[in-house]
Parts: structure tokens; sequence; C-alpha cells
């Protein structure tokens, strides 16, 4: 029988093996050991590992009894929101000062009922899954994550930091997700052909100032915005994979973020009039919003479909703009 | 590996494989009334209440939730001499079955968000049941079935239990 923290818990050799830490202290040596963190499950319940019978590592380590991964807490401006927490629990938390909060939008909408009620956003923060709901605000929203290794060291990153440099995450355990409070002013679309698909593409829209808590903390500054040069229409973008460096100026401007692009995401800051995005298909090749074709949808498809929701997202958060300022 | 789970609310001690889901776990004991869809978190057939909310079974590892709570459609009907539930006589009442192979599915989530909302708009029920496919009824139907469950609880004064509805 393998080593168990629960003593009405018989694993037999051979089987894949399952660890149930009661404190965060435990996880460390959980790490070091090779075994692979386990929330909702319900990216993991689909890999070689548990379909294929395939033995990689020593297992899973469950997370639902580590109380510190449930924690939802909000102060100065800054939502903390645990790496446990499933997104129905998030969309409840942040429901209760801030109904319009991009996250609220993005993941009441995200996958059906069930499965919201299992993904967790550590989960999904660790894998990002190219259907993520998650992942596009909180790249508008420049979120930090806290991180623990396998030597008990915490540190912390910028979330575009984790999604761009893999090894950052390697090893280590997301602790929770740190975003701002106030981001009801904001867009959020979903491509998909039934309500409950996963989306072929996500558009986040905030003001460029949303994200101060996160800029201030050196977010912006460490993933950067990368100058567009000659750009027609999105003043600065940053994508997946690539490095960039900073504009520095975002006053009267959005940042978009597009999920689902090649490479990933796509990350444009946006001058404040809608008319600056790019009109025809050539230009959009200065921003890098290109999508790889899926089936029966070509990529120029997704991509036409996209510039229009940016437009309609820019001219709708524009409109809203112009309505506060009259009164 | 082995260990108990809590399944309508009686113990069981079950053996099962460490990778299996809990879809697996609870048809090869036995409880058969848990569907067996997509088993790709798509359809929603396979639907359970964990603690009282619904998840798709298809997709929990079975080892992930020892000693929790699972709530089946059998667990709905049995300290009830009637033998069905109000919500499972609504949908019957107002059409909401046509296969009834989504039907438990579809009861469990009903009876899930009646516990916390007794009160549901539109909006509410179909949100609730966006993951619960039916190919049969064309969802009309199932609507009116949620609102009937609804009034019949409230008429009976016997709402969800709230310890198993979050």
């Amino acid at each position: 029988m393998n080593k168990s923290t629960d003593p009405e818990i018989h694993i037999e050799r051979g089987e894949l093996s399952w660890r149930y830490p009661q404190k965060l202290s435990e996880v460390p040596e959980l790490l070091s050991e090779g075994y692979i963190p386990h929330g909702g499950g319900t990216t993991l319940v689909k890999t070689p590992l548990v379909k294929s019978k395939v033995k990689r590592g020593r297992g899973f380590f469950d997370l639902s009894r580590l109380k510190e991964l449930k924690a939802f807490s909000l102060s100065g401006g800054t939502c903390t929101i645990g790496a446990g927490l499933t997104y129905a629990e998030v969309v409840t938390n942040i429901s209760t000062f801030d109904i319009n909060h991009i996250l609220v939008k993005a993941l009441s909408r995200a996958a059906s009922n069930a499965l919201r009620n299992r993904i967790t956003i550590g989960g999904s923060i660790a894998t990002f899954p190219v259907w993520s709901d998650l992942a596009g605000p909180l790249i508008a929203l420049n979120s930090r994550l806290k991180l623990l290794d396998s030597s008990g060291k915490e540190s912390t990153c910028g979330i575009e930091e984790y999604f761009k440099d893999r090894s950052i995450g390697r090893n280590k355990l997301i602790l929770y997700a740190e975003v701002p409070a106030s981001a009801s002013v904001s867009y959020y679309y979903r491509e998909v052909r039934t309500r409950f698909d996963y989306p072929l593409f996500t558009v986040s829209i905030l003001p460029s100032g949303t994200g101060g808590m996160a800029k201030a903390a050196g977010g912006a500054e460490a993933t950067g915005i990368a100058k567009a040069a000659g750009s027609v229409g999105a003043t600065a973008a940053t994508s997946g994979p690539v490095g960039s460096e900073s504009t520095g100026d975002s006053a009267g401007s959005y940042i978009v973020v597009v999920t689902g692009t090649r490479g990933k995401y796509r990350k444009l800051q946006v001058a404040s009039s809608a008319s600056n995005l790019p009109k025809q298909p050539d230009e959009t090749e200065k921003t890098g919003l290109q999508f790889p074709d899926r089936q029966g949808m070509s990529g120029e498809y997704l991509e036409h479909v996209a510039r229009v929701q940016i437009r309609r997202g820019l001219e709708m958060l524009e409109k809203a703009a112009g309505q506060g300022r009259s009164k | 590996m082995k260990a108990d789970f809590i399944i309508n609310g009686r113990r069981e001690s079950l053996e099962f494989d460490s990778r299996a889901t809990l879809l697996e776990v609870l048809r090869n004991s036995g409880h058969r009334e848990v569907k067996s869809g997509c088993e790709n978190g798509e359809c929603g057939v396979c639907t359970v209440l964990l603690d009282g909310i619904p998840v798709n079974s298809c997709m929990v590892l079975a080892a992930s939730v020892i000693g929790r709570e699972v709530t089946t459609i059998r667990g709905l009907t049995e300290d009830d001499d009637t033998g069905l539930s109000p919500v499972q006589e609504a949908f019957a009442e107002a059409g909401g079955i046509q296969c009834g192979f989504c039907t438990p599915a579809k009861v469990l989530v009903t009876y899930s968000l009646l516990s916390r909302n007794p009160q549901p708009s539109d909006e509410d029920i179909m949100n609730a049941l966006d993951g619960n496919i039916c190919r049969c009824t064309g969802y009309v139907k199932i609507l009116d079935s949620v609102k009937l469950a609804a009034e019949k609880l409230k008429a009976s004064g016997k709402e969800s239990r709230k310890e198993r509805g979050k």
C-alpha cells in the first residue's frame, strides 16, 4: 500500500498514486517527489496519464483539502482569488461587489454549469487550454500570480510572464491570482456556435488604466507591449510566445486581448477611437491578429469576426464613456 | 484502490482503479441510473450532485471526491412514499420527457437550482441547464417543467433539502 495521509484510503501497488495533503506545508515535498497537483481535474482526466494508463510521474495530489487555495479576499482595490476556487465560486464571490466585473462576464458563460462547478482557477491557468475563458480577462487585467515551489519558497510573477515562459510554472503550485477589483467597464465576447461550446476565440477589452494594480507591481513593464512599426490601427501589440517592449503612455486607450489566435493570444493597445482598428485583411498582419483554420471555419473568417467584435466592443465602451462624461 | 463514498445518504465502501472516473465507479457499483453519454463533459447525461452541486461524473476522477456526498436520481426518491419527487412529477406532467435518457440529469440540476433559487427566471433556468443536452423535446417543455417544479415545491412547502443544495 502506498503512503497516504488518510487511513481510510487504500492504494494498491502499481496503481496511480494519490496523495491528500491537509496543509500547504505538505505540498513542497509532494512537488519534489514529482506528484502532479489535481484541482478540479477536468483537463487531467483527459491526459494520457489517466486515459492510456501511461505511468508518468508519481501520481496526483488532491488540492481540495487545502483551505488556503479556497480563500477569496478583497483589499485595497485588489481581489485575491485562491487557485482552488472554481469558476462558479469566483463568479459568486465577485458578484457580491461587482456584478459587471469582466471575470463575472467571462466565467459565468464558460463551459457549462456542471463544468463551472469543477474547473478551478489554478488548473485553468496552469494548463491554459485554447478554449480558456479565463486567460483573456486575466491578461487584460495584468493579473499577478503567487507560486509555491518544491523548496517551499514563494514567488510572484505576471500572468503574461507565466504564459510565455512555461518553465516558470514547472514543478510549482499556483496559490492565488490577484486582479483589480474594479473592472466593470469592460467588454467580453466568446465565439461559439452553441451556448455551451468551448470558444474558438475570446475578446476581452478594458480601459488601459484598469490593470493599474499589476502595473504598479511591475506587471505591464515586465511583460511589455510592443510598438507595431508604422501601425495602422492598434498602437501596440504583444502575443503569446514573443517577447516585446513597452510603449509607456497608455492614456485614453484600451487593452484588447484576443485568445485563440496563432500563438494562443494577442494583446493590443488600441487608441480610444474604434476607427483606428485595421479595416483591411492585409493591415491585420501588423497587429498579428491571425487565426489558425478550424473545422468548418477558416482563419480568415475568424479574423474577420474578431475584428468586428473588437470594433463593436470599443464602440460600446466609447459610448458608455461618452454617456458617463455627459452626466 | 478502496475508499468510502456517501451515495444517496448511505456510506458505501468501493474498490476502483485509481484512474477511474466517478461515472465508471458509480455504474460499476450498480448505480446504473447514472447514464453514460459522451464521456467528455459535453452532453451532461452523467450529471450527479456532488455535495449538492451538479458535476459531470465523467469529468471527475473518483479518487478526488472520496468521502464526499454523491446524489443520483435515486437519492431524490428513496425516502418518499409516492416514488416520485415533485421535480420528477413536474417533468412528467409538463412533457419535459420524451426518450428519458437525459431526464435524470435534468431533474438533478433542477433540484439543485430550486434548492438555491426557488423562483428562477428563464435565464436562471437556462444557465443552470446549459450543459444538459436534450435531443427530443426542444427545451421549451423542459423550461415549463422547471417552472412547474418550482410551483409544486412552493405549493407543497416541500422545498429541496437545503443540505443537498448549495
